[in-house]
């Protein structure tokens, strides 16, 4: 017969920290490993939360009695009540001891303020890229300007002979671009106006990062799914477990469902960053300019 | 009677059921047992302290019994109550009786 999968060995080292000395400890970790080997033929996922679980639980409470058993031994039963420390550390604990007598309610609380704060920084961040800064530069603050200081007094755009100098010697910048900004006449003589107009050179719109907009915001907007993947599946698992009764056949670890759910968020994540990133890659550059005056 | 010698209610009921699964009482066993016959939920931590407790009390005391498949070479401990654990349980039953006295009508 195979021997019965063991639980964690980290998990198991921290359980081991609290537990008595000796044989007392050790039956105890013998005990949840048995509960462990029984429920691991289910699941070993399952089995490795519960563990975890446990080890927090179990940990906690012998912790606790350890430390009241040390309190009535000194007979140093000094409730210092006044203290704003000691309440403090007081309303903690009574605190973490509430939410882990109730683990679901706990679960579905956390989850709920996680979600609110997520929804609140996304439509932030929407209206931050959107309304508050409607550039399309790849990295703004990567962005230097060089003026030339002959020694008198002011700052003067360079010659094109020293462009020239620049782009042979300078090494430290990933695009050089030169530009000279004018003024142009347009429309018929009865209307006519005048626009501000520049010359640049041909690395200018890669310095600014200007095409590949679409793709960095795709790209964040993904990162961003999956890390909200990565909070919301195993919080899914227990809000799942909480209303196990209400679906039908399906588990809290079920393959298919978790796997359908990861598309559609990559789904949904991708088709809505990409109506904005769109509309923020047709932004004319010299439209982009203006608005930065 | 001296201090701390008073039972808690969980203690009684973990020293009634220690009393109660004789031979076979094990954490395990304990546990399920607790949470069969007094219809409420115990949480390892909570058994775990507790038995700590009633240990250094001097209400119980335990020894190594046989180790199981399961347990990875881990011992395992069978409780039972001690003499004094039994005069806790005595008399905190009989302050109960003396206090419910006269209260048969509202207690049913």
């Amino acid at each position: 017969m195979r021997p019965p999968r063991l639980p964690p060995h980290l998990l198991e080292w921290v359980l081991r920290a609290f537990v008595p000395p000796g044989a007392a400890g050790l039956s105890i970790v013998g005990d949840l490993r048995e509960e462990f080997a029984i429920r691991g033929a289910r699941s070993h996922l399952a089995a490795t939360l519960w563990f975890a679980w446990q080890t927090i639980h179990v940990s906690y409470r012998l912790s606790g009695e350890r430390r009241r058993a040390r309190r009535a031994d000194t007979r140093t039963r000094v409730r210092s009540k006044g203290e704003p420390v000691s309440s403090l550390l007081r309303d903690l604990r009574q605190g973490a001891r509430s939410l882990m007598r109730t683990p679901v309610y706990a679960g579905t609380a956390i989850l709920t303020l996680a979600l609110g704060v997520g929804a609140t920084t996304a439509v932030f961040s929407v209206v931050n890229g959107v309304l508050l800064r409607p550039l399309p530069y790849l990295d703004p603050a990567a962005l230097v300007d060089i003026s030339v200081n002959t020694g008198g007094a002011g700052w003067y755009g360079s010659s094109i002979p020293e462009f020239f100098d620049y782009e042979e010697n300078l090494g430290t910048v990933g695009h050089l671009a030169g530009w000279q900004t004018g003024l142009l006449t347009v429309g018929d003589s009865t209307r006519p106006r005048r626009i501000d107009i520049a010359f640049v050179t041909q690395q200018f719109f890669p310095a600014l990062g200007v095409p590949p907009v679409l793709a960095t915001v795709l790209r964040e907007s993904l990162a961003l799914t999956m890390l909200g993947a990565l909070i919301g599946i195993p919080a899914g698992a227990v809000l799942t477990r909480a209303t196990g009764r209400l679906v039908f056949g399906v588990g809290p670890f079920d393959m298919v469902s978790l796997s359908a759910a990861l598309v559609v968020l990559a789904m949904s994540g991708v088709v809505s960053a990409a109506v904005p990133a769109l509309r923020a890659s047709r932004i004319d550059p010299i439209i982009a300019l203006r608005s930065s005056g | 009677m001296a201090p701390g010698t008073f039972l808690g209610e969980f203690e009684l009921v973990v020293l009634l059921a220690v009393m109660q699964l004789g031979d076979d009482a094990h954490a395990i066993n304990l546990r399920d047992h607790i949470e069969r016959r007094a219809e409420r939920k115990v949480t390892r931590g909570a058994l775990y302290a507790t038995l700590e407790r009633l240990e250094r009390k001097g209400f119980l005391e335990w020894e190594l019994d046989e180790t199981t498949p399961g347990r990875g070479g881990m011992p395992r401990r069978r409780f039972f109550v001690t003499p004094e654990g039994i005069q806790a349980v005595r008399t905190s039953q009989t302050m109960i009786a003396r206090l419910s006295e006269g209260l048969e009508e509202a207690l049913g």
